[in-house]
Order: structure tokens, then C-alpha cells, then sequence
């Protein structure tokens, strides 16, 4: 369970203050699939960021399970984004010198406690999502969407709850793009919690929840038609 | 796509303006480490030889009018042997172009007393304003004839400083009084140590009056040697031939001998050997380390343009367009760098040999060689990277990673 | 939970790894230091090369001799030539010079007069040395016509004598008058030999102006004074001239007598101007040496952390890509000390291996003393990894503080 309540995120670019988050409450439960669209500059991205903790909020909690994300040091973040979450990037963000297999593997870097043997694991994922054949191809070597998926792949090797995409679709052409979406919407349906950023209304419409910010506020939330109670994504509008 | 072809490239053009400053930096660095260390090591190498001509005396002949090998050669007690005159000398400085100087020979053994000490037949010279230059000799304490002294001929004398620990044993001599051949003269200088002669003999047992008091005290009939410095070295024979044609044409029917020194040749051959050499091996590591500085800039900076070339390819520049561009581009910053790291290295070499004890000798050679290297240099890790760069499609240079 | 040497241990293999597969990026960074220390060193070495080679050169004219010279009475007696000169120099001091002064190669006895040389109605007054058939060897003298004397003849007391150019000249005009007979001091002597030309001193005294006799057959034939008027001296290195000096003048003193405030009865000269211009060469080398050196570490230094400075922005996407996945401020420093000593160490290694083997590569090739300069090489050593560490080590510092966000966008 995911808990923002009252995140106000302030960026200071050259004096100027952006307001990027501006009172941001929101309650995401696991096993969601949540879109989340919106403009650009309308403080998505850095929502996201916030979310995975990659960033801080300026002001307000962030709760993750029940912990409280602003009493970690940041070590103890990095600790949390390598155990609970999983980064899914647009522009796919592998390592370009090293292959598939040992991209996949980076995560494990970091783990305090890896698996036995992690090649085996990576080759696993790697299988997962369908380029067990390609495990020692750089990504030069590789397509976009396949690149893509190796970033999957990663994301999943340590198995977070909690896989988050910024625009995944972003730099793939349509039937990459509907791979990946699949891909994805099977992981939620394996049981992960999948937040994405996407601009593309025919990927929200996949979403069963779709999130919409603007100048930093929530101005939409959709949910499903027959969602339990306790099962719900709550926002404050 | 194309969003991000656009977020991508407009990063990259600002990355260039770095990747374009090291490059340049890499080149005004190498070409200016080339200048300093070139001019300093030839300007050293000169210096030595320099040296080694002073020490030898090799801007200098001797002119004699009878030969060497009759003994005597001062003041010419031999009746009716030909002498020279001051106003010989006089005419030789003014009238030959080249001649720095010529110093009378007035050379005379005489007795020195000083209370109860004697000395006999130390060697008396009576000197010109010109001695010290010529004679590489100068005055450690004291001072040398004032322009009066040399002219008035005063009671002055300049002692060596085995006359000086004979008569004034731990003691400065300076303002004492001594007899020399009967007169009293005070002292006014000490030499410095000049050890042995070439002889063998002490030539730090030596008196000097200015030539005027010298030719009261010996009433020398003329000259029969004179010391004569050149400006340039390389002239040294061509003047002594010279003189000697001027000065036997003065006195027409007599005979003028003239010598030159015995440069060290082997000596200064050998050395000139071993510090070219060593420019040689200073001017390869220089044009290594230059050209590594140069190489690795200028490459690094190219990769970072690889980028800067899809997005162009993406705006639709074709190939030749881009190679162009990069030849020039490239050809325009190394030359500009290079003039600038020549200029630097000017700059450099100036401010080190105003500072520090050092020689420097600019020539063109260094800065034109690197120039000529930087440009290779440029093509070499430039030019031809950019080009390979050129021939990828547009969203793999976008891509790389340099 | 892993222990502390895991971790290690993955950063390592890590950072190898990354070496490995940045090959390009890492060699240049490499080169920097490589050439930092190689480059220095070389010049350094060379220059100390050189610096020996020039030494040895001015040698050959003679910086390692000293002359032993009577000194004068000083109350003066007797007129002209060595008439005032003590009588206290001998070749008993000779054996005890060579035997308690330490750097004496070699020692030989003179003994000076005046000469008047006659060969049929030519006349010559010159100056007379009366020294053993080593003379030469010490003096450096070379003959250009017959051959020097030697020490069964100067043991026989054999009326031999040597020639100097100007003398033969004046007395002969034939150009090779090696056999012809002449009067000393009206003493009748075989030329064996002409020596070499010297030409002029730098005091326009000629050099040539002069014979040798062997010292028995003078003491024999032309005096019959046993006392010297020099001991030539050769020491056996330039450098220990001021020790050698002192040595003399203790040893002396001893062996003749005298008081601790008597004056000495002797002088000790060096061939000054030829030292002085040795101390000028010499020391043009070590400056130019230094300043080379101090150039050159500069340059590598500059291009090391050149190198450093462009792939800053390569290396912070990448670090905040490590961090978007866990790693830890810690996780990026040790990784990036890693690969800093290892590059530093391979660097200096090899730069070390190059500035050892180049100046003596070239020694040898061209004939010189070869000469290693090993504190330079330590120390360009040192402050060339130094730099290479400190300069790959800033691009970690600087991304690991970043937010892995502002990071990853640096693309």
C-alpha cells in the first residue's frame, strides 16, 4: 500500500520556484493497475518519481507498507527501491557495453541478500519475457522493443511489488508498444502492483485506473466499475 | 520518436560547446609544451656551447709582431725589434668592423714590497678599461679602475689574491699601500681565483696598474702583443687576417704574426653531440606527450559529436554535407588552437626565462612542427572518426554512447 | 546479509568487469598517467645522462688536476726565477700524499727551470719541466711526432728530451726534428718527440712554449737540487676536488712541519676557470631538467584530468542508473576507487616500466653513461596516479550526491 498525504514537491531551477506537486494526497493498494496521464509539465513524471522513491517530497508523507518514507536516510531508500520497487524507463536506460544478461543482473548488485545464484535467476526473467535467445546481446543489438523488454526483465529481478514505467511505450512503434502493454498487464495479473505514465489515451483505456494530473493536481481519478472498497485507489481531488 | 530524437540532439549541441573547448584546450596544451620545452632545451643547449667558447677564449686572437716561441712578448727589450703603438690599437678597435676590443700586452716581472715582505718577478700587467671583458677576470672585493685612474694613471693597483695572502694573510687588502718597482701604489681591488695557468704556473700571483701608470713605471718602447675579442665567433679567423693585413699595412716592410686560439674542438664537438641528442629525445617525448594530450581530447570530443551528426542526418543533412562541415570545422579549431597554443607557448617561454635562470631560443622549427602534428592529429583522430560517424543512420548515432 | 568482503569482492569483479568493457574510454584515461610518469622520467633520466656524458667531456680537459706549487719565501732572497721559492717540496711528500689522502689517482713530481735551448746558431729560452715519463699521461699530452720518454731512460738519468711545438719551430726549420741533437743549459739531449699542438690559453700565453726532460737527468745534469717546485696532482673525480684539497693541505703541513699559525709553504691550484665553467654547464642541465620535468608532469596532468572531466557526464547518467536500482552512496565510492587504482596502478606500472626502459634504451644505443633517475621516478609516480585517482574519483563524488532523477536525466 502506497501512501501519499499532502506531497507538495517545489523544484528551485535558477530562482525560479516550479511548483511541480501541489498538495498531492493518493492511497494506491497492491495489485493495482494504475494509468496515469496528464500534459507535459503537469508533474507526472515527478509523481512517479516520488512514488518509487527516486525523489523526496518537499512537504507532506509518503507511507510505503507503513513505513514512512521521510524518516530513511538515503540509504535506506536505495534499500527500499531495490527490494519493493522496479523501474521501467522510456528511453530503456541499459547499460550499452554490457549484455542483456548482465544488464538484468545489475539490481542484485544491491540486494542485501541475493539469490544463490543470480545468473540463473536473471536468465529466468530474461525467459520471462520472451528473449531467453538473446541473453549475451548487447543492446545495440537488440531492438527497441526488445530492449524494452530487458528492462522488464530487470525491473522484475528482485521481485518488487511495485513495477513503475515512465512513458514505456515512449520510443517503440505500435506492435513493440502492444507487446510491452501486454507484458505488463500480465505482471499485474501475476499479482505486481503496475503504475504507468503514458500519454497515449489507447493504453490508459487498457487501464483499469487512470489517474489524471494537471499543474501538479489531481484533476481526475477513473476507476472501475465494481472495485471493493478496500481495494480502491482514493485521491483527493 | 522524434520527441525524443529532439531531447536527445538539443542536449548533445550542448554538450558540444564542452566537447569542442577540451578539443581545442587538447591542442593549445599540446602545441604549447612543444614550444616551452624546445626553446628552453635549444636555449640551454646554446648557452653550454656559449660557455664552453668563453672558457676557451675563442673570440679572441692574438696579435704579435715577432713569432711566438722568442720569449719576451711584452714589452720588447730587443732593440730595434718593431713595436706597436697605442694609437695602432686605437685605430684597430675603431677602424675594423667586428673587433669588440684589443688589449695591449704590457707584460713586466717586478718586484713587490710591502713592509717587510718581498716578492719578486710577479708579474706586473698594466690594463685597459676593456681588461675585464676580454680577460674574463673581475674584482671580488674592491673595485676595479675608475675611467680617471686609467687616464691619470693613479697609484692604484689591483692584486691577485696569491699577492694578496702573501703580504695581507687573512686580512682585506683594500686601501693597504704596496711597492711596486719603487712606487707606492694603493690597492684598490682583488681578483678572483683563477688557479693555474695553462702553463702550469699560479696566475693568481699577479699585479694590475692601469697602462698609463704601467708605462711610467717600465717605459715600455711599444707593443709587441695585443689581445684582440671579437663580437662574433665565427669571425674570429677572418679578423685575425684581417688585423693583420690593416696593421702591416700601417707599417709597411714588418711583419705582423697573428693566432688564434685552439678552440676545444674536440670538446665542444662532443658536447654539441650529446645535447643535441638529448634535444632530440626531449623533442620526440614532447611531441609524444603533446600528441597523446592532443589525441585523446580531440577523440573524446569527436565521440561526443557522433550524436550532434545523427541529428543533423535527422534534419537532413547527406553525407558529404556532414563531412565537409567536420573537415572544416575541424581544420578551423586545429589551426586556431594551434596558433593559440604556439602564442601560449611564447608566452610561457618568456615568463620562465624572465623568472628563472633560463635560456630560451624561439625558433619556428618547434611551433611549425606542431602545427603540421596538430593538424594530423586532427584528421587522424578527427576527421576520420567524424567520418565513420557520418555514414551511420541517423538513430544509431543518436544512440551511441561514444 | 553480506559481509563486508562480498561486497568487495562484487565491486570488484564489477569494476573489472567495466574496465573491460570500456576499454576505449579507460585507455585513454590510462594514458594520462602513463605518459606523466614515462615522459618525466625519460627526460630526467637522460638529462642525468647527458649531464655525466658532459661532465666526462670536460674532464678530458683536465677539471680533475691540481698543481702542488711551492710557495714563495717570504722574505725574499736571491732574484728572479725560483731562487724565491721555498725549498720544501719533495718526492717524499709525494708518497705521502698518495698514501693518507684519499681521491689521488695519481701524483707526480716537477721540478722547473729556466732553460736555454740551442740548436746551431737558433736560440730559445724556455721554461724546462724535469718529471717522471707520467707527466704526460696526467698533463694529457700527446705526442705528434716520435714518441714521450721513458722510465728506464728517465731511471738511467738518459738525456732525452721532449719538445714543445713553438720550441721545435723555433729552433728547426725541418718539419721533423725527432733525433737532431741540442744544448740545454749547455748539456747536450736527443729530441725524441714533439708533443702535440695546445695552442693559445684563454690568456693568449702559448701553451707549446716549453720542454720536459726526465727528472733523474735534470737532478743529474742540470742541478743538482733535489727539491720540487710542483707536485701535478690528477684526483680521481672532479667532485671531490675540495676534498682532495683539504687533504693535501693536512697531509702537507704534517710533512713539513708546520705550526698551526705558520702560513703554508705551498699553494694548492686548481684549474679554476675550467671548474667554474663545468659548475655553469652542469648546472644549465639540472635546470633545464627540472623545469622539463616540472613542463611535462604538468601537461600529463592536465590531460589525465581532462580525460576525467568530459566523461564526468557519461559516467553521472550511469551512476543514477545504479542508483534508481539500490546502490548506495558507498556502492558508487568504493566502485569508483576501485577502478581508479586499478587504472592508477596499471598506469603507473607501465609508465614506470616505459620511463625505465627508454633512457637506457637510448643510452646504450648512442653510447652513454646510462642513468636512471629514481626518485623522479617515484615521484611522478606518485603524483601522476595521485592525480588520475583524484580526478576519477571527482565524477563519483559529484554524481553519487546528485538525485538519482536529476542523475539519470544527464543523458
Amino acid at each position: 500500500m502506497l501512501k501519499l498525504e499532502n506531497v507538495i514537491k517545489v523544484y528551485t531551477a535558477n530562482e525560479n520556484n516550479v511548483d511541480a506537486l501541489q498538495e498531492i494526497s493518493l492511497q494506491v493498494p497492491s495489485r493495482i493497475f494504475l494509468a496515469i496521464q496528464g500534459q507535459s509539465g503537469s508533474g507526472k513524471s515527478t509523481l512517479l518519481n516520488i512514488l518509487g522513491c527516486l525523489d523526496r517530497p518537499t512537504s507532506g508523507t509518503y507511507t510505503v507498507d507503513g513505513a514512512d518514507t521521510g524518516k530513511l536516510s538515503d540509504d535506506g531508500l536505495a534499500s527500499l527501491r531495490n527490494q519493493r520497487f522496479g523501474f521501467i524507463f522510456q528511453s530503456f536506460n541499459l547499460l550499452p557495453r554490457f549484455n542483456a544478461l548482465e544488464n538484468v543482473m545489475l539490481p542484485f548488485l544491491y540486494s542485501p541478500s541475493p539469490p544463490e545464484n543470480p545468473r540463473a535467476v536473471a536468465q529466468q526473467m530474461l525467459e520471462k519475457v520472451g528473449l531467453g535467445n538473446r541473453m549475451h546481446h548487447l543492446p545495440g543489438e537488440l531492438s527497441g522493443g526488445q530492449q524494452q523488454r530487458v528492462a522488464v526483465a530487470r525491473a522484475l529481478v528482485n521481485k518488487p511489488g511495485v513495477i513503475l514505467a515512465d512513458e514505456p511505450t515512449g520510443a517503440l512503434d505500435s506492435k513493440s508498444s502492444r507487446e510491452i502493454v501486454d507484458l505488463l498487464a500480465e505482471l499485474n495479473a501475476e499479482g505486481k502492483t503496475v503504475i504507468i505514465i503514458t500519454h497515449e489515451a489507447d493504453i490508459a483505456s487498457q487501464c483499469p485506473y487512470v489517474l489524471t494530473l494537471s499543474d501538479g493536481r489531481i484533476t481526475d481519478l477513473k476507476s472501475p466499475k465494481n472495485a471493493k472498497v478496500s481495494q480502491k485507489v482514493v485521491a483527493s481531488l | 520518436m522524434k520527441r525524443v530524437l529532439f531531447k536527445t540532439a538539443a542536449r548533445q549541441l550542448g554538450a558540444n560547446k564542452a566537447a569542442t573547448l577540451f578539443m581545442c584546450a587538447g591542442i593549445m596544451v599540446g602545441i604549447a609544451v612543444l614550444t616551452i620545452v624546445i626553446a628552453l632545451s635549444q636555449g640551454t643547449k646554446a648557452r653550454i656551447l656559449e660557455r664552453i667558447d668563453r672558457m676557451a677564449a675563442s673570440d679572441t686572437f692574438t696579435v704579435r709582431t715577432s713569432p711566438w716561441g722568442q720569449g719576451g712578448g711584452g714589452m720588447g727589450s730587443n732593440s730595434g725589434a718593431f713595436l706597436l703603438s697605442f694609437e695602432d690599437i686605437l685605430s684597430l678597435q675603431e677602424q675594423i668592423p667586428g673587433v669588440t676590443a684589443a688589449l695591449p700586452a704590457l707584460n713586466a716581472r717586478g718586484t713587490v714590497t710591502s713592509g717587510k715582505s718581498v716578492m719578486d718577478s710577479v708579474s706586473v700587467q698594466g690594463v685597459v678599461q676593456e681588461f675585464q671583458q676580454v680577460r674574463n677576470s673581475t674584482v671580488q672585493s674592491g673595485s676595479f679602475f675608475s675611467d680617471f685612474d686609467i687616464k691619470e694613471g693613479s697609484r692604484t693597483a689591483i692584486v691577485g689574491p696569491a699577492v694578496a695572502n702573501h703580504f695581507f694573510p687573512g686580512e682585506n687588502p683594500v686601501g693597504e699601500m704596496i711597492q711596486v718597482e719603487g712606487m707606492q701604489l694603493e690597492v684598490i681591488g682583488v681578483l678572483t681565483s683563477r688557479g693555474a695557468t695553462g702553463k702550469g704556473s699560479n696566475a693568481d700571483e699577479i699585479i694590475l696598474v692601469p697602462h698609463t701608470l704601467f708605462t711610467k713605471m717600465f717605459q715600455p718602447a711599444g707593443l709587441s702583443t695585443v689581445t684582440v675579442k671579437v663580437d662574433n665567433i665565427a669571425d674570429v679567423e677572418r679578423l685575425a687576417d684581417e688585423t693583420k693585413a690593416f696593421l702591416e699595412a700601417l707599417h709597411p716592410g714588418q711583419e705582423i704574426y697573428v693566432r688564434v686560439p685552439m678552440t676545444t674542438v674536440g670538446t665542444r664537438q662532443e658536447t654539441s653531440r650529446t645535447l643535441s641528442l638529448y634535444l632530440t629525445v626531449v623533442a620526440i617525448v614532447a611531441l609524444l606527450v603533446g600528441g597523446v594530450v592532443m589525441m585523446n581530447l580531440t577523440s573524446l570530443s569527436i565521440s561526443a559529436r557522433t550524436r550532434e551528426i545523427g541529428l543533423r542526418k535527422a534534419l537532413g543533412a547527406r553525407n558529404r554535407d556532414i563531412s565537409q562541415q567536420i573537415l572544416f570545422e575541424t581544420a578551423m579549431i586545429s589551426a586556431l588552437a594551434g596558433l593559440t597554443g604556439i602564442l601560449l607557448g611564447i608566452l610561457l617561454t618568456i615568463l620562465l626565462t624572465a623568472r628563472l635562470e633560463l635560456q630560451a631560443l624561439l625558433s619556428w622549427h618547434a611551433p611549425v612542427a606542431g602545427l603540421i602534428f596538430a593538424l594530423l592529429i586532427g584528421l587522424l583522430f578527427g576527421v576520420r572518426p567524424a567520418n565513420r560517424a557520418a555514414r551511420l543512420d541517423p538513430v544509431t548515432a543518436l544512440r551511441s554512447v561514444g | 546479509m553480506k559481509n563486508k568482503a562480498e561486497l568487495s569482492l562484487n565491486a570488484f569483479t564489477l569494476v573489472l568487469r567495466t574496465v573491460a568493457v570500456n576499454k576505449k574510454r579507460c585507455l585513454f584515461a590510462v594514458l594520462g598517467i602513463i605518459i606523466g610518469v614515462a615522459a618525466v622520467t625519460t627526460l630526467v633520466s637522460m638529462g642525468y645522462s647527458a649531464q655525466r656524458a658532459l661532465a666526462n667531456e670536460l674532464e678530458k680537459l683536465g677539471t680533475n688536476i691540481l698543481i702542488v706549487e711551492a710557495a714563495r719565501a717570504s722574505t725574499g732572497q736571491g732574484r728572479g726565477g725560483q731562487g724565491s721559492t721555498v725549498k720544501t717540496l719533495s718526492e717524499s711528500d709525494i708518497g705521502s700524499l698518495t698514501d693518507e689522502v684519499e681521491g689521488i689517482a695519481a701524483a707526480v713530481p716537477v721540478l722547473q727551470l729556466q732553460g736555454e735551448i740551442k740548436s746551431g746558431a737558433n736560440v730559445v729560452k724556455t721554461s724546462v719541466l724535469a718529471t717522471r715519463d707520467t707527466f704526460a699521461e696526467i698533463r694529457g699530452l700527446t705526442t705528434a711526432d716520435g714518441r714521450l720518454f721513458l722510465e728506464e731512460e728517465d731511471a738511467a738519468a738518459r738525456r732525452v728530451i721532449l719538445l714543445g711545438k713553438t720550441v721545435a719551430e723555433r729552433l728547426f726549420d725541418v718539419p721533423e726534428p725527432v733525433g737532431e741533437i741540442i744544448r740545454v743549459n749547455n748539456v747536450l739531449f736527443e729530441i725524441v718527440g714533439i708533443l702535440s699542438e695546445r695552442g693559445l690559453d684563454s690568456n693568449g700565453e702559448d701553451q707549446d712554449d716549453f720542454v720536459i726532460v726526465p727528472l733523474t737527468t735534470a737532478q743529474r745534469r742540470l742541478t743538482g737540487e733535489k727539491y720540487l717546485t710542483h707536485i701535478y696532482i690528477r684526483a680521481t673525480d672532479t667532485e671531490s676536488i675540495p676534498a682532495v684539497k683539504e687533504g693535501i693541505t693536512a697531509v702537507l703541513r704534517i710533512a713539513h712541519r708546520l705550526g698551526e699559525s705558520e702560513p703554508a709553504d705551498f699553494n694548492i691550484l686548481d684549474q679554476t676557470e675550467l671548474l667554474e665553467a663545468r659548475t655553469d654547464i652542469l648546472g644549465s642541465v639540472e635546470d633545464l631538467v627540472g623545469i622539463l620535468a616540472v613542463v611535462v608532469l604538468l601537461a600529463g596532468g592536465l590531460g589525465i584530468t581532462a580525460v576525467q572531466l568530459i566523461s564526468i557526464r557519461e559516467r553521472t547518467w550511469e551512476i543514477g542508473l545504479h542508483r534508481a536500482f539500490g546502490a548506495r552512496k558507498k556502492d558508487i565510492t568504493i566502485q569508483f576507487l576501485f577502478e581508479a587504482a586499478i587504472l592508477g596502478g596499471i598506469g603507473g606500472l607501465a609508465g614506470a616500466v616505459l620511463g625505465l626502459i627508454t633512457p637506457l634504451a637510448v643510452a646504450v644505443i648512442f653510447s652513454l653513461e646510462p642513468a636512471i633517475a629514481w626518485p623522479t621516478l617515484f615521484i611522478s609516480l606518485i603524483i601522476s596516479v595521485m592525480i588520475g585517482i583524484a580526478a576519477g574519483l571527482y565524477p563519483a563524488l559529484y554524481a553519487s550526491r546528485l538525485d538519482p532523477v536529476v542523475a539519470l536525466r544527464s543523458a
